[in-house]
Protein backbone atom coordinates (compact mmCIF):
# COMPACT_ATOMS: atom_id res chain seq x y z
CA UNK A 1 0.00 0.00 0.00
CA UNK A 2 2.99 2.15 0.60
CA UNK A 3 4.84 1.66 -2.52
CA UNK A 4 1.30 2.54 -4.45
CA UNK A 5 1.05 5.84 -2.07
CA UNK A 6 4.85 6.39 -3.52
CA UNK A 7 4.59 5.64 -7.10
CA UNK A 8 1.32 8.09 -7.21
CA UNK A 9 3.68 10.94 -5.47
CA UNK A 10 6.49 10.05 -7.64
CA UNK A 11 3.38 10.60 -10.69
CA UNK A 12 2.68 13.62 -9.47
CA UNK A 13 6.02 14.88 -9.18
CA UNK A 14 6.64 13.82 -13.07
CA UNK A 15 3.27 15.26 -14.22
CA UNK A 16 3.19 18.22 -12.46
CA UNK A 17 6.27 19.80 -11.04
CA UNK A 18 8.61 19.61 -14.45
CA UNK A 19 6.52 21.95 -16.49
CA UNK A 20 8.34 24.98 -16.87
CA UNK A 21 11.71 23.75 -16.12
CA UNK A 22 12.92 23.74 -19.57
CA UNK A 23 14.08 27.25 -19.99
CA UNK A 24 15.47 29.53 -22.24
CA UNK A 25 16.53 33.26 -20.54
CA UNK A 26 15.99 36.06 -22.56
CA UNK A 27 16.96 38.44 -19.65
CA UNK A 28 16.49 38.03 -16.00
CA UNK A 29 18.38 41.53 -15.58
CA UNK A 30 21.28 41.28 -13.17
CA UNK A 31 23.55 43.19 -14.83
CA UNK A 32 22.91 47.01 -13.53
CA UNK A 33 22.10 49.53 -16.51
CA UNK A 34 20.64 52.96 -16.59
CA UNK A 35 19.12 55.23 -18.93
CA UNK A 36 17.85 58.17 -17.03
CA UNK A 37 15.89 61.55 -18.64
CA UNK A 38 15.89 64.26 -15.64
CA UNK A 39 13.29 66.60 -15.62
CA UNK A 40 13.81 70.04 -18.97
CA UNK A 41 12.19 71.70 -21.78
CA UNK A 42 9.01 69.56 -22.74
CA UNK A 43 9.97 68.59 -26.10
CA UNK A 44 10.68 64.98 -27.30
CA UNK A 45 13.92 63.34 -25.76
CA UNK A 46 16.11 59.69 -26.14
CA UNK A 47 18.54 58.62 -24.37
CA UNK A 48 20.42 55.56 -25.10
CA UNK A 49 22.93 52.89 -23.02
CA UNK A 50 24.44 49.83 -25.13
CA UNK A 51 26.54 47.79 -23.27
CA UNK A 52 27.18 44.02 -22.42
CA UNK A 53 25.08 41.49 -20.41
CA UNK A 54 26.29 38.30 -19.87
CA UNK A 55 22.84 37.43 -18.18
CA UNK A 56 20.90 38.26 -21.39
CA UNK A 57 20.42 36.48 -24.88
CA UNK A 58 23.68 37.54 -27.13
CA UNK A 59 25.54 38.81 -23.97
CA UNK A 60 24.49 42.51 -24.69
CA UNK A 61 21.53 44.99 -23.92
CA UNK A 62 20.50 47.72 -25.87
CA UNK A 63 18.32 50.46 -24.06
CA UNK A 64 16.61 53.42 -25.41
CA UNK A 65 14.24 55.66 -23.30
CA UNK A 66 11.92 58.35 -24.71
CA UNK A 67 10.26 60.85 -23.19
CA UNK A 68 7.06 62.29 -25.03
CA UNK A 69 6.25 66.06 -25.33
CA UNK A 70 4.99 67.27 -23.63
CA UNK A 71 6.16 65.69 -20.36
CA UNK A 72 8.66 67.32 -18.36
CA UNK A 73 9.95 65.13 -15.16
CA UNK A 74 12.20 62.62 -14.64
CA UNK A 75 11.82 59.21 -16.51
CA UNK A 76 13.97 56.38 -16.21
CA UNK A 77 14.71 52.43 -16.72
CA UNK A 78 17.58 50.71 -15.04
CA UNK A 79 18.37 47.19 -14.72
CA UNK A 80 19.15 45.89 -10.98
CA UNK A 81 19.87 49.67 -9.78
CA UNK A 82 16.78 50.83 -8.18
CA UNK A 83 15.90 46.83 -7.07
CA UNK A 84 18.28 44.08 -7.69
CA UNK A 85 17.30 41.35 -10.39
CA UNK A 86 14.62 44.06 -11.74
CA UNK A 87 14.43 46.20 -14.72
CA UNK A 88 12.70 49.22 -13.55
CA UNK A 89 11.04 51.49 -15.58
CA UNK A 90 9.50 54.81 -13.99
CA UNK A 91 8.26 57.62 -15.26
CA UNK A 92 7.47 60.90 -13.50
CA UNK A 93 3.59 62.54 -12.63
CA UNK A 94 2.22 62.76 -15.78
CA UNK A 95 5.48 61.59 -17.69
CA UNK A 96 4.97 59.41 -20.88
CA UNK A 97 7.79 57.61 -21.61
CA UNK A 98 8.67 54.35 -23.46
CA UNK A 99 11.81 51.78 -23.28
CA UNK A 100 13.00 49.69 -26.08
CA UNK A 101 15.75 46.67 -25.42
CA UNK A 102 17.01 45.42 -28.16
CA UNK A 103 19.12 41.86 -28.10
CA UNK A 104 21.15 41.06 -31.17
CA UNK A 105 24.42 40.17 -29.73
CA UNK A 106 25.99 43.36 -29.55
CA UNK A 107 26.28 46.70 -27.91
CA UNK A 108 26.46 49.05 -31.25
CA UNK A 109 23.30 50.56 -30.70
CA UNK A 110 21.26 49.52 -34.41
CA UNK A 111 19.46 46.40 -35.04
CA UNK A 112 20.80 44.02 -36.53
CA UNK A 113 18.46 41.22 -37.21
CA UNK A 114 20.50 38.50 -37.61
CA UNK A 115 22.96 39.35 -34.45
CA UNK A 116 22.13 36.48 -32.62
CA UNK A 117 23.39 34.51 -35.49
CA UNK A 118 20.17 31.43 -35.43
CA UNK A 119 19.16 30.89 -31.49
CA UNK A 120 16.40 27.82 -31.15
CA UNK A 121 13.94 29.96 -28.77
CA UNK A 122 12.51 26.56 -28.35
CA UNK A 123 15.20 23.69 -29.34
CA UNK A 124 14.46 22.04 -25.38
CA UNK A 125 10.37 21.85 -26.38
CA UNK A 126 9.80 25.32 -24.83
CA UNK A 127 6.45 26.42 -26.08
CA UNK A 128 5.48 29.18 -23.59
CA UNK A 129 6.62 32.74 -23.27
CA UNK A 130 7.00 34.22 -19.58
CA UNK A 131 7.22 37.12 -18.32
CA UNK A 132 7.33 38.05 -14.46
CA UNK A 133 6.09 41.42 -14.48
CA UNK A 134 4.61 43.84 -11.72
CA UNK A 135 3.11 47.35 -12.63
CA UNK A 136 1.67 50.27 -10.91
CA UNK A 137 -1.02 51.17 -13.69
CA UNK A 138 -1.47 49.18 -17.04
CA UNK A 139 0.84 48.79 -19.57
CA UNK A 140 1.95 46.83 -22.73
CA UNK A 141 5.39 44.67 -23.13
CA UNK A 142 5.36 44.07 -26.83
CA UNK A 143 8.32 41.32 -27.94
CA UNK A 144 9.54 40.58 -31.78
CA UNK A 145 11.40 38.35 -32.85
CA UNK A 146 13.75 38.52 -36.21
CA UNK A 147 15.04 35.94 -38.28
CA UNK A 148 17.33 38.30 -39.94
CA UNK A 149 14.58 40.28 -41.67
CA UNK A 150 13.77 43.97 -39.89
CA UNK A 151 10.96 44.31 -41.44
CA UNK A 152 9.91 40.69 -40.79
CA UNK A 153 8.85 39.54 -37.24
CA UNK A 154 6.96 37.61 -34.74
CA UNK A 155 5.71 39.32 -31.71
CA UNK A 156 3.27 38.93 -28.93
CA UNK A 157 1.79 42.14 -27.08
CA UNK A 158 1.79 41.19 -23.51
CA UNK A 159 -0.69 43.55 -21.54
CA UNK A 160 0.14 43.82 -18.01
CA UNK A 161 -2.58 45.10 -15.31
CA UNK A 162 -1.82 47.43 -13.23
CA UNK A 163 -2.25 46.83 -9.63
CA UNK A 164 -2.67 49.80 -8.01
CA UNK A 165 0.10 50.29 -5.94
CA UNK A 166 4.16 50.31 -6.42
CA UNK A 167 4.93 47.76 -4.67
CA UNK A 168 3.02 44.86 -5.74
CA UNK A 169 3.50 41.18 -6.31
CA UNK A 170 5.34 39.91 -9.11
CA UNK A 171 2.98 38.62 -11.83
CA UNK A 172 3.81 35.39 -13.89
CA UNK A 173 1.77 36.04 -17.50
CA UNK A 174 2.67 33.40 -19.84
CA UNK A 175 1.22 32.59 -23.46
CA UNK A 176 1.55 30.24 -26.06
CA UNK A 177 4.08 30.56 -28.73
CA UNK A 178 3.02 27.70 -31.11
CA UNK A 179 -1.50 27.94 -30.92
CA UNK A 180 -1.66 31.50 -32.52
CA UNK A 181 -0.80 34.10 -29.21
CA UNK A 182 2.18 35.33 -31.56
CA UNK A 183 1.23 37.31 -34.23
CA UNK A 184 3.29 38.00 -37.62
CA UNK A 185 4.50 41.26 -39.05
CA UNK A 186 5.96 40.47 -43.05
CA UNK A 187 7.00 36.89 -43.57
CA UNK A 188 7.02 36.48 -39.38
CA UNK A 189 10.20 35.05 -38.05
CA UNK A 190 11.42 31.29 -37.51
CA UNK A 191 11.49 30.43 -33.58
CA UNK A 192 14.32 28.11 -33.87
CA UNK A 193 16.29 30.43 -36.13
CA UNK A 194 16.36 33.93 -33.91
CA UNK A 195 18.73 36.46 -34.84
CA UNK A 196 17.18 39.21 -33.01
CA UNK A 197 14.67 40.02 -30.11
CA UNK A 198 13.30 43.39 -29.36
CA UNK A 199 11.41 44.26 -26.17
CA UNK A 200 9.06 47.62 -26.01
CA UNK A 201 7.63 48.58 -22.27
CA UNK A 202 5.04 51.30 -23.46
CA UNK A 203 1.21 52.41 -22.42
CA UNK A 204 -1.35 54.39 -22.87
CA UNK A 205 -1.03 55.94 -19.35
CA UNK A 206 1.30 58.44 -17.98
CA UNK A 207 3.26 57.89 -14.43
CA UNK A 208 3.52 54.54 -15.07
CA UNK A 209 5.92 52.37 -13.12
CA UNK A 210 6.82 48.96 -14.34
CA UNK A 211 9.19 46.31 -13.10
CA UNK A 212 10.41 42.92 -14.82
CA UNK A 213 11.58 40.08 -13.35
CA UNK A 214 12.40 37.96 -15.62
CA UNK A 215 11.83 37.31 -19.78
CA UNK A 216 12.12 33.65 -20.86
CA UNK A 217 10.83 30.83 -22.81
CA UNK A 218 9.41 27.49 -21.14
CA UNK A 219 8.53 24.57 -21.48
CA UNK A 220 4.93 23.78 -21.72
CA UNK A 221 2.78 25.95 -19.04
CA UNK A 222 -0.90 25.78 -20.67
CA UNK A 223 -2.07 26.12 -16.87
CA UNK A 224 -5.22 24.09 -17.22
CA UNK A 225 -3.19 20.65 -18.04
CA UNK A 226 -0.40 21.62 -15.52
CA UNK A 227 -3.40 21.92 -12.86
CA UNK A 228 -5.78 18.26 -14.18
CA UNK A 229 -2.27 16.58 -13.99
CA UNK A 230 -1.44 17.85 -10.38
CA UNK A 231 -5.23 17.32 -9.35
CA UNK A 232 -4.96 13.32 -10.71
CA UNK A 233 -1.43 12.94 -8.86
CA UNK A 234 -3.49 14.48 -5.72
CA UNK A 235 -6.36 12.55 -6.39
CA UNK A 236 -4.42 9.27 -6.64
CA UNK A 237 -2.65 9.95 -3.35
CA UNK A 238 -5.97 10.69 -1.51
CA UNK A 239 -7.18 7.09 -2.94
CA UNK A 240 -4.97 5.26 -2.03
CA UNK A 241 -5.09 7.10 1.52
CA UNK A 242 -8.66 5.60 1.39
CA UNK A 243 -7.86 2.13 0.55
CA UNK A 244 -4.90 1.96 3.13
CA UNK A 245 -7.68 3.32 5.81
CA UNK A 246 -10.24 0.14 4.76
CA UNK B 1 -32.75 87.33 -31.89
CA UNK B 2 -34.16 84.08 -31.14
CA UNK B 3 -35.55 83.73 -27.69
CA UNK B 4 -32.95 81.06 -26.09
CA UNK B 5 -30.23 83.01 -27.24
CA UNK B 6 -31.27 86.15 -25.18
CA UNK B 7 -31.46 83.86 -22.32
CA UNK B 8 -28.57 82.41 -22.62
CA UNK B 9 -26.61 85.74 -22.84
CA UNK B 10 -28.80 87.06 -19.89
CA UNK B 11 -27.59 83.46 -18.29
CA UNK B 12 -23.71 84.62 -19.39
CA UNK B 13 -24.36 87.99 -17.77
CA UNK B 14 -25.01 87.03 -14.61
CA UNK B 15 -22.70 83.88 -14.54
CA UNK B 16 -20.16 87.13 -14.72
CA UNK B 17 -21.30 89.15 -12.05
CA UNK B 18 -22.13 86.16 -9.58
CA UNK B 19 -18.24 84.79 -10.54
CA UNK B 20 -17.02 88.00 -10.04
CA UNK B 21 -19.19 88.80 -6.62
CA UNK B 22 -18.32 85.03 -5.82
CA UNK B 23 -14.92 84.49 -6.69
CA UNK B 24 -11.59 86.52 -6.26
CA UNK B 25 -13.83 89.26 -4.30
CA UNK B 26 -14.73 87.11 -1.78
CA UNK B 27 -12.80 85.36 1.47
CA UNK B 28 -10.44 83.09 -0.51
CA UNK B 29 -6.89 82.37 0.87
CA UNK B 30 -4.61 81.26 -1.50
CA UNK B 31 -2.23 78.94 0.75
CA UNK B 32 -0.29 77.73 -2.90
CA UNK B 33 -0.75 78.24 -6.74
CA UNK B 34 2.43 76.67 -7.45
CA UNK B 35 3.65 79.18 -10.19
CA UNK B 36 7.08 80.09 -8.32
CA UNK B 37 9.36 77.40 -10.13
CA UNK B 38 11.03 74.89 -7.43
CA UNK B 39 13.21 71.77 -8.41
CA UNK B 40 14.34 69.52 -6.23
CA UNK B 41 16.02 66.18 -7.57
CA UNK B 42 16.99 62.67 -6.02
CA UNK B 43 18.63 61.38 -9.40
CA UNK B 44 18.70 57.81 -9.97
CA UNK B 45 21.25 55.56 -8.75
CA UNK B 46 23.20 55.81 -5.65
CA UNK B 47 22.07 53.33 -2.27
CA UNK B 48 19.94 53.98 0.17
CA UNK B 49 17.91 57.25 2.37
CA UNK B 50 18.84 60.50 0.86
CA UNK B 51 17.21 63.95 1.01
CA UNK B 52 16.87 67.03 -1.25
CA UNK B 53 15.60 70.67 0.05
CA UNK B 54 15.07 73.73 -0.85
CA UNK B 55 13.80 77.42 -0.34
CA UNK B 56 12.12 79.90 -2.62
CA UNK B 57 10.84 83.31 -2.29
CA UNK B 58 7.29 82.32 -3.57
CA UNK B 59 4.97 85.98 -4.00
CA UNK B 60 1.88 83.94 -4.66
CA UNK B 61 2.16 82.14 -1.97
CA UNK B 62 1.15 82.45 1.73
CA UNK B 63 4.05 84.20 4.13
CA UNK B 64 6.03 85.12 0.87
CA UNK B 65 7.90 81.71 1.09
CA UNK B 66 7.71 78.11 0.19
CA UNK B 67 10.26 75.58 1.59
CA UNK B 68 10.69 71.88 0.22
CA UNK B 69 12.14 68.91 1.19
CA UNK B 70 12.00 65.84 -0.77
CA UNK B 71 13.57 62.26 0.77
CA UNK B 72 14.28 58.50 -0.63
CA UNK B 73 13.58 56.03 2.21
CA UNK B 74 15.46 53.56 0.36
CA UNK B 75 16.60 51.85 -2.32
CA UNK B 76 17.93 53.99 -5.66
CA UNK B 77 14.85 55.04 -7.33
CA UNK B 78 14.93 58.40 -8.14
CA UNK B 79 12.81 61.56 -6.31
CA UNK B 80 11.06 64.46 -8.14
CA UNK B 81 9.76 67.27 -6.57
CA UNK B 82 8.90 70.10 -9.38
CA UNK B 83 6.72 73.27 -8.87
CA UNK B 84 5.77 74.34 -12.35
CA UNK B 85 9.26 73.38 -13.98
CA UNK B 86 8.03 74.38 -17.54
CA UNK B 87 7.19 77.83 -16.16
CA UNK B 88 3.51 77.11 -17.96
CA UNK B 89 1.91 74.31 -15.48
CA UNK B 90 1.02 76.00 -12.45
CA UNK B 91 1.14 72.72 -10.18
CA UNK B 92 3.83 70.61 -7.74
CA UNK B 93 4.15 67.13 -9.08
CA UNK B 94 5.73 65.20 -6.68
CA UNK B 95 7.24 61.68 -8.00
CA UNK B 96 9.03 58.52 -7.36
CA UNK B 97 10.55 55.74 -9.18
CA UNK B 98 11.01 52.84 -7.71
CA UNK B 99 11.43 53.70 -4.14
CA UNK B 100 9.47 54.88 -1.35
CA UNK B 101 9.77 58.55 -0.22
CA UNK B 102 8.19 61.27 0.58
CA UNK B 103 7.71 65.11 0.17
CA UNK B 104 7.22 68.19 2.51
CA UNK B 105 5.98 71.50 1.81
CA UNK B 106 6.42 73.92 4.51
CA UNK B 107 4.35 77.70 4.10
CA UNK B 108 5.84 79.47 7.56
CA UNK B 109 7.22 82.97 6.50
CA UNK B 110 10.31 84.02 4.94
CA UNK B 111 12.68 82.07 7.59
CA UNK B 112 14.98 80.99 4.66
CA UNK B 113 15.22 78.04 6.50
CA UNK B 114 13.73 74.46 4.67
CA UNK B 115 15.04 72.21 7.54
CA UNK B 116 13.87 74.05 10.65
CA UNK B 117 9.97 74.51 11.06
CA UNK B 118 9.22 78.49 12.25
CA UNK B 119 6.13 77.73 13.72
CA UNK B 120 4.52 81.28 14.11
CA UNK B 121 6.84 82.48 10.62
CA UNK B 122 2.89 83.21 9.43
CA UNK B 123 2.46 85.56 12.17
CA UNK B 124 -1.12 84.84 13.24
CA UNK B 125 -2.79 84.89 9.99
CA UNK B 126 -6.67 83.94 10.13
CA UNK B 127 -6.88 81.05 7.54
CA UNK B 128 -10.92 81.65 8.69
CA UNK B 129 -11.03 84.79 7.23
CA UNK B 130 -13.14 85.99 10.66
CA UNK B 131 -14.72 82.19 10.80
CA UNK B 132 -15.85 82.69 6.98
CA UNK B 133 -13.87 80.06 5.61
CA UNK B 134 -14.27 76.06 7.13
CA UNK B 135 -11.58 73.87 5.52
CA UNK B 136 -8.62 73.69 3.40
CA UNK B 137 -9.43 73.30 -0.35
CA UNK B 138 -7.18 70.81 -2.67
CA UNK B 139 -7.04 70.38 -6.45
CA UNK B 140 -5.25 67.37 -7.07
CA UNK B 141 -4.92 64.39 -8.94
CA UNK B 142 -2.34 60.84 -8.18
CA UNK B 143 -1.89 57.76 -9.93
CA UNK B 144 -2.11 55.59 -6.96
CA UNK B 145 -4.21 56.26 -3.85
CA UNK B 146 -2.94 58.44 -1.14
CA UNK B 147 -2.94 60.59 1.58
CA UNK B 148 -1.99 64.42 1.88
CA UNK B 149 -1.11 65.11 5.34
CA UNK B 150 -1.80 68.82 6.48
CA UNK B 151 -0.17 70.29 9.55
CA UNK B 152 -1.28 73.30 11.24
CA UNK B 153 0.78 75.23 13.79
CA UNK B 154 -0.39 78.04 16.43
CA UNK B 155 1.61 81.75 15.83
CA UNK B 156 0.55 81.44 19.77
CA UNK B 157 1.49 77.85 20.38
CA UNK B 158 -0.26 74.48 19.71
CA UNK B 159 -0.10 71.93 17.06
CA UNK B 160 -3.17 69.84 15.00
CA UNK B 161 -2.92 67.82 11.74
CA UNK B 162 -5.26 65.93 9.67
CA UNK B 163 -5.17 63.86 6.92
CA UNK B 164 -7.27 64.01 3.29
CA UNK B 165 -7.54 60.96 1.34
CA UNK B 166 -6.67 61.38 -1.76
CA UNK B 167 -8.15 58.49 -4.61
CA UNK B 168 -6.14 57.41 -7.58
CA UNK B 169 -7.12 58.47 -10.51
CA UNK B 170 -6.27 60.46 -14.14
CA UNK B 171 -8.55 63.72 -13.56
CA UNK B 172 -7.90 66.51 -11.28
CA UNK B 173 -10.56 66.63 -7.85
CA UNK B 174 -11.46 69.22 -5.93
CA UNK B 175 -10.85 67.36 -2.20
CA UNK B 176 -12.14 69.12 1.03
CA UNK B 177 -10.66 69.24 3.96
CA UNK B 178 -12.86 70.91 6.81
CA UNK B 179 -11.09 72.72 9.76
CA UNK B 180 -12.79 70.59 11.96
CA UNK B 181 -11.26 67.95 10.81
CA UNK B 182 -7.84 69.10 13.05
CA UNK B 183 -7.84 67.95 16.53
CA UNK B 184 -7.41 72.36 17.12
CA UNK B 185 -9.41 74.30 14.49
CA UNK B 186 -8.71 77.09 16.11
CA UNK B 187 -4.99 77.66 14.91
CA UNK B 188 -6.51 78.29 11.47
CA UNK B 189 -7.52 81.43 12.78
CA UNK B 190 -4.44 82.10 14.42
CA UNK B 191 -1.98 80.12 12.04
CA UNK B 192 1.66 80.23 12.55
CA UNK B 193 2.78 77.90 9.99
CA UNK B 194 1.34 74.94 7.69
CA UNK B 195 2.80 72.52 6.05
CA UNK B 196 1.71 69.41 3.35
CA UNK B 197 3.19 66.09 3.43
CA UNK B 198 2.99 63.15 1.28
CA UNK B 199 4.89 59.94 1.82
CA UNK B 200 4.62 57.50 -0.78
CA UNK B 201 5.18 53.99 -1.86
CA UNK B 202 7.04 53.35 -5.08
CA UNK B 203 5.85 54.30 -8.15
CA UNK B 204 3.53 57.48 -6.51
CA UNK B 205 3.03 60.01 -9.22
CA UNK B 206 0.87 62.84 -7.43
CA UNK B 207 0.30 66.60 -9.15
CA UNK B 208 -1.16 69.15 -6.68
CA UNK B 209 -2.53 72.49 -8.76
CA UNK B 210 -3.97 74.68 -5.89
CA UNK B 211 -4.28 74.91 -1.77
CA UNK B 212 -6.76 77.11 -0.81
CA UNK B 213 -9.00 78.22 2.40
CA UNK B 214 -12.11 79.05 0.02
CA UNK B 215 -15.22 80.79 1.50
CA UNK B 216 -17.87 78.09 1.22
CA UNK B 217 -20.53 80.11 0.08
CA UNK B 218 -18.70 81.93 -2.47
CA UNK B 219 -17.77 78.63 -4.25
CA UNK B 220 -20.92 77.07 -3.48
CA UNK B 221 -23.01 80.23 -5.65
CA UNK B 222 -20.13 79.94 -8.40
CA UNK B 223 -20.71 76.19 -8.72
CA UNK B 224 -24.40 76.80 -9.09
CA UNK B 225 -23.78 79.74 -11.55
CA UNK B 226 -21.17 76.80 -13.53
CA UNK B 227 -24.79 74.61 -13.25
CA UNK B 228 -26.53 77.08 -14.96
CA UNK B 229 -24.61 77.84 -17.71
CA UNK B 230 -24.19 73.77 -18.38
CA UNK B 231 -27.72 73.88 -18.37
CA UNK B 232 -28.43 76.45 -20.58
CA UNK B 233 -26.02 75.23 -23.05
CA UNK B 234 -27.31 72.00 -23.67
CA UNK B 235 -30.96 73.55 -24.17
CA UNK B 236 -29.26 75.40 -26.55
CA UNK B 237 -27.52 72.85 -28.19
CA UNK B 238 -30.67 70.42 -28.14
CA UNK B 239 -32.84 73.17 -29.93
CA UNK B 240 -33.62 72.65 -33.90
CA UNK B 241 -31.59 75.29 -35.94
CA UNK B 242 -32.93 78.29 -37.22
Amino acid sequence: MVRKEVIAFAATLVLGLPLGASAVTIDDFSTQQSAVINFGAPTPQTVTSNQAAPEAIGGSREITLTRHAPSFGTASVDSSLSDAGLLSLSMGAAVHADALLVYDGSADGTLDAGGLGSVNLIQGGEDTLRVIVRSDLDATIRIQFHSGSVDDYLYIEVPVSGQGTGDGALQVLEFALTNGDLLTQGAGADLTAVGAIQVLLFSDNASVDLQIDSISTVKGTPEPVAMSLLGLGLGGLVVAGRRRLA
Amino acid sequence: MMRHEVFRRLAIGAGAVAWTLAGPAGAVVVIDGFDTQQVLQIPAGGSGAASASGVIAAPQAIGGERDAIASRDMGSGFVDLLVNPSGTDSSLSFALGASPGAATIVWDGPDGNAETLDSDGLGGIDLTQGGVNTGLQVRARSDLATELVFTITGASGGVSDATLDLPAGTAYRQLFLPFSAFGTPELFANAGSLSLQIAGEPGLDVQIALVAAPEPSGAGVALAVLAALAFCHRRRTSLPLG
